[in-house]
């Protein structure tokens, strides 16, 4: 057993020279094959490095030669990139907020990023997890989920999947003293985390066969829940709560990597009880299985493919039409879209790192330029180029890990505002934690690699002594083409950034601008779930919903109350698929569907909903509906031909025809970028429990207490939801969004902010090098504004080529962003002027008050100096 | 010269265990001897560092000897205390004798 040669070859390097070092390395090794711990090596290679390399230093100077290690070297730079510091305050500074200001940034995208990439997914290998989707063929759009039967069947027939799995979100009341409480559940089958691959955090998970009719009741709690609701208490474990009618025992408690975008508002998870007797169009339930060892995606996928294309003949009534999809775990989560603002995020946080880099490299070249007094003696006496480049490296990385500290608490903050604006549980997973700050010190180690190059070319040029020779005078041709290299390219990634930041704001702006086709400005809100524990009668809850409305509708400044099954927009159920006129789907064509709620007959009038033909029906109707604009287009020949026509729906094992009595304007789509859908509006069942009201009032935000008062006293044993005026809760689905856009624009705007800061930067070094020209000039007869004009061509010359290179790569970027982009072109003329008149703005800012400092010099001055 | 001759206390800890170990006065051995009186390992750097020192001062003197296999042939050094060195420990030794003379009371090292 041999000591670690890595050891070996550091201790080489810190010991003395000769038989001394060697015979400290001979001793070693002699106590190393009695000790035989590599560990102890190690720990005793460590202590003597640290030891000699202190004694660098030596009080009294060293009697024996020693090895000029880079160790010795190293911290002497450090030392002298301080004192570089404490000379250049002013410069340094810029360079470290520059810096800070940039890794904080990027630090910011790369959070989203992490979240999406790599802590993302709670699954433990992306590669093996796979969900199985459903596709209707016939172009209907209904894509996803499938049902029970067709779990039981795929579970029966697949031999490349294991632990296929399902899993169905849901709400179920908590009962506790008396009182409901909603909570937000996941059905999953018990082998579900075995499909994800998530061991529990405590307890267990479900057994097998606790998804089974008449298993004793379990749950399985998250995270957030056992963390908030039980204090964290380890002796939640066998506990029961009861959750509806069932009294369930606490088994488990799940990782908080199960938090996961949607998942992570889940209070509870509960076994998924099948029946291969629920209808098999009932596709409720989302699939996740398993590539069993050594089976490639693409056997599995054309198995998955087979075995619902047999199905679909077995079934043609529910399952004919329909494709069956195998997908990688990473489609389910993110989608086509999420992917390109991850990339669009990680192309912003590259894109702003280079114009940090080239504006700090501005920057060193001016502080090196301003040593060069130093550079030039310790050359004179011998420095070699080698030595004095890893100087200028030592330094870089003693500015960027000033940065990079400040960076931490900086991206922190930005997180922080950003999770409290939005409100979203997603941004709530945002953190800066291991995989961040590793982030941050990559970012600190390789930034001086790139800006120290500039100075590094400077310094190994073998004219250094001429330039210093000319020093104070003007620097020389070669230096300043690449402080404009540098600045031209700047200006271009910061057109990019602002071009993309533009167009995605645009269309977003675009989207949330169409029309809603309902007035959210007069209307308060809140959810009810009348569940079957406080009212086991359906009559009795609709009952007490109808005492509910008639109360709040007598509260004063009430003007009108109603209620819905889910709300439009915010709340919608899923499309469902209806038959027009009773008639049977004819081949080739896609089976109807809309999204079907229940409402009462002056619930579309309160919110604000005009008729486009008929009528609404009267209070009392049965068997009636009115559709939405484009579900007569698109399945009734128009508006006009639509009232008076049948529509039915399947409920259970019977069918439900409904009568046409009129059409009504569309209303928006839950995702604003796509077309309204078709919509149903039919009376509200007697059946439903899970309403929405609505209460209309002249100022909906004062009346929140009292309404809650009301609902309090009427609705004694269920709680009140998510109470808030309409257009508060738009405005917070909406502020998801522009988080995401909000962040681009500010990326956006620090690369602007940065150019600016190099632009000025710039400019300001050659007025001050040009100096004496400009004073030369005056006392010739140039005027103020001669100079000015001659100031302000070079500094917009230079914009005026980053411009138009930048421009050419927003357009680029642009169209890649084609798919996320709503309703603007990637080359939209309008968003191009802006940019072009932004830019040139702030340039013209950067450069004026440079311009005007040239332009006040003495001549006499200037030329005297 | 004279002024900077005194001895820290762990110098003189390792003079006199060079001297204990005389023929075998290899560094391994010398620190074995050193935490042996003294009761706790001195660290290998300190122990290390302060040896140079010593010869710095030409207090210690050391010949490098071949290494055996044990030690992959790498040499080992074998000390002995100069002349100046047993001089410096008499004075030290001196000293201190006279510092601690009639405090045996009070400290109370022979009840």
């Amino acid at each position: 057993m041999n000591p670690p040669r890595l050891a070996d070859l550091i201790l080489t390097r810190v010991l003395p020279l000769g038989k001394r070092g060697e015979s400290i390395l001979g001793d070693l090794h002699e106590e190393y094959r009695l000790k035989r711990s590599k560990r102890w090596y190690w720990s005793q290679t460590i202590r003597l490095a640290l030891r000699y390399s202190m004694a660098a230093f030596p009080q009294q100077p060293l009697s024996y030669p020693r090895r000029s290690g880079m160790f010795f070297d190293v911290s002497s730079d450090v030392k002298s990139a301080l004192r570089a510091f404490a000379r250049t305050p002013g410069t340094s500074s810029l360079i470290v907020v520059t810096l800070a200001i940039a890794i904080g940034t990027a630090t910011v995208g790369f959070a989203f990023a992490d979240l999406a990439l790599f802590r993302g997914l709670p699954v433990d290998d992306n590669s093996k997890v796979v969900s199985v989707l459903a596709v209707d063929t016939r172009g209907s759009a209904l894509r996803g989920r499938m049902s029970e039967p067709d779990l039981l069947d795929f579970r029966a027939r697949s031999t490349t999947l294991a632990h296929l799995s399902a899993m169905r979100d849901g709400r179920a009341p908590l009962i506790k003293n008396g009182q409901s409480h909603t909570l937000t559940v996941n059905y999953a089958t018990a082998n579900l985390f075995a499909a994800m691959g998530q061991a529990p955090f405590l307890g267990r998970v479900f057994l097998p066969g606790e998804d089974e009719a008449g298993a004793a009741p379990v749950a399985v709690l998250a995270h957030h829940y056992w963390r908030d609701e039980m204090g964290s208490r380890p002796d939640a474990i066998g506990h029961t709560m009861q959750i509806g009618r069932d009294i369930v025992t606490i088994v488990g408690v799940l990782a908080p990597e199960m938090e996961f975008g949607n998942l992570a508002e889940i209070d509870v998870w509960l076994p998924l009880r099948l029946s291969a007797e629920r209808p098999r169009d009932a596709r409720s339930m989302r699939f996740i299985g398993r590539l069993r060892d050594g089976v490639p995606f693409e056997q599995a996928a054309a198995e998955i493919a087979a075995i619902g294309d047999a199905l679909a003949n077995e079934h043609p009534t529910t399952n004919g039409g329909w494709k069956i999809q195998l997908v990688s775990i990473r489609v389910l989560t993110g989608g086509s879209e999420f992917w390109v603002v991850i990339a669009l995020f990680m192309l912003s946080v590259g894109l702003l790192l280079a114009i940090a880099t080239a504006n700090v490299s501005n920057l060193i070249l001016v502080r090196a330029a301003a040593r060069a007094r130093e550079l030039a003696v310790r050359t004179a006496i011998g420095a070699r180029s080698g030595r004095l480049l890893r100087q200028f490296l030592v330094e870089g990385l003693v500015l960027s890990t000033l940065g990079a500290v400040l960076a931490i608490p900086a991206s922190w903050a930005a997180l922080r505002a950003l999770t409290v604006f939005s409100g979203e549980p997603v941004f709530a997973q945002l953190k800066i934690d291991a995989h961040e700050l590793s982030f941050i010190a990559s970012l600190a180690l390789i930034c001086p690699l790139m800006f120290s190059l500039s100075s590094a070319r400077m310094v190994s040029r073998p004219d250094l002594r001429h330039m210093l020779a000319s020093l104070g005078g003007r620097g020389t041709t070669s230096t300043s083409r690449g402080r404009t290299a540098l600045l031209v390219a700047q200006v271009a990634l910061a057109v990019i950034l602002l071009t993309a930041s533009s167009l995605a704001f645009k269309s977003l702006r675009g989207a949330f601008s169409q029309p809603l086709g309902i007035d959210v400005s007069r209307l308060l809100i809140f959810g009810i779930d009348l569940n079957d524990i406080a009212y086991p009668d359906s009559a009795a809850a609709m009952a007490a919903a109808n005492a509910t409305r008639d109360a709040l509708a007598d509260v004063a400044g009430v003007t009108r109350v109603s209620m819905i099954s889910s709300l439009p927009i915010l709340g919608d159920a899923g499309p469902t698929t209806f038959t027009v006129d009773d008639l049977p789907v004819l081949p080739g064509t896609a089976t109807p569907f809309a999204v079907i709620s229940g409402v009462k007959a002056d619930t579309m009038d309160v919110l604000g909903v005009p008729l486009r033909a008929g009528k609404w029906w009267a209070e009392g109707a049965t068997n009636v509906a009115v559709i939405s604009q484009t579900t007569a287009m698109r399945y009734f020949d128009g508006v006009e031909k639509a009232v008076g026509r049948h529509l039915s729906v399947k409920s259970g094992d019977s069918r439900i025809t409904y009568q046409i009595v009129g059409v009504g304007a569309d209303i928006a789509n839950t995702d604003r970028t796509e077309a309204p859908p078709p919509r149903v509006w039919i009376p509200l069942p007697q059946t439903v429990r899970r309403m929405t009201f609505i209460v209309e009032s002249n100022d909906p935000s004062a009346l929140a207490s009292r309404v809650r008062t009301v609902a309090a006293s009427t609705l004694p044993a269920i709680p009140i939801e998510n109470l808030q005026t309409l257009s508060e809760a738009m405005r917070r689905a909406e502020a998801s969004d522009y988080v995401i856009i909000g962040v681009l624009a500010a990326f956006a705007m620090v690369a602007l902010l940065l150019a600016a800061s190099g632009l000025f930067g710039v400019i300001s070094f050659t007025v001050t090098q040009r100096t004496p020209e400009f004073g030369t000039r005056m006392a010739l007869g140039a005027s103020v504004w001669d100079v000015i004009r001659l100031v302000a061509r070079q500094s917009l010359f230079m914009v005026a080529i980053g411009l138009v290179i930048g421009l050419a790569g927003g357009i680029g970027v642009g169209f890649a962003m084609g798919s996320v982009l709503y309703g603007t072109s990637p080359a939209d003329p309008a968003t191009m002027l802006q940019v072009v008149a932004l830019l040139t703005g702030v340039a013209l800012l950067a450069t004026a008050l440079p311009a005007w400092r040239a332009a006040r010099i003495d001549p006499v001055i200037a030329l005297r100096d | 010269m004279s002024g900077r001759n005194f001895l820290g206390e762990f110098e003189q800890r390792v003079l006199l265990a060079i001297l204990r170990c005389d023929a075998k006065a290899y560094p391994i051995e010398i620190r074995k001897e050193v935490a042996r009186a003294s009761g706790h390992e001195p660290s290998r750097g300190a122990f290390y560092t302060t040896l140079d020192r010593l010869e710095t001062k030409q207090l210690v003197r050391w010949t490098a000897e071949g290494g055996d296999a044990g030690r992959d042939g790498l040499p080992q050094r074998k000390f002995i205390v100069t002349p100046e060195g047993v001089k410096a420990l008499k004075a030290s030794r001196r000293a201190l004798l006279e510092l601690w003379s009639g405090l045996d009371e009070i400290l109370g090292e022979h009840s």
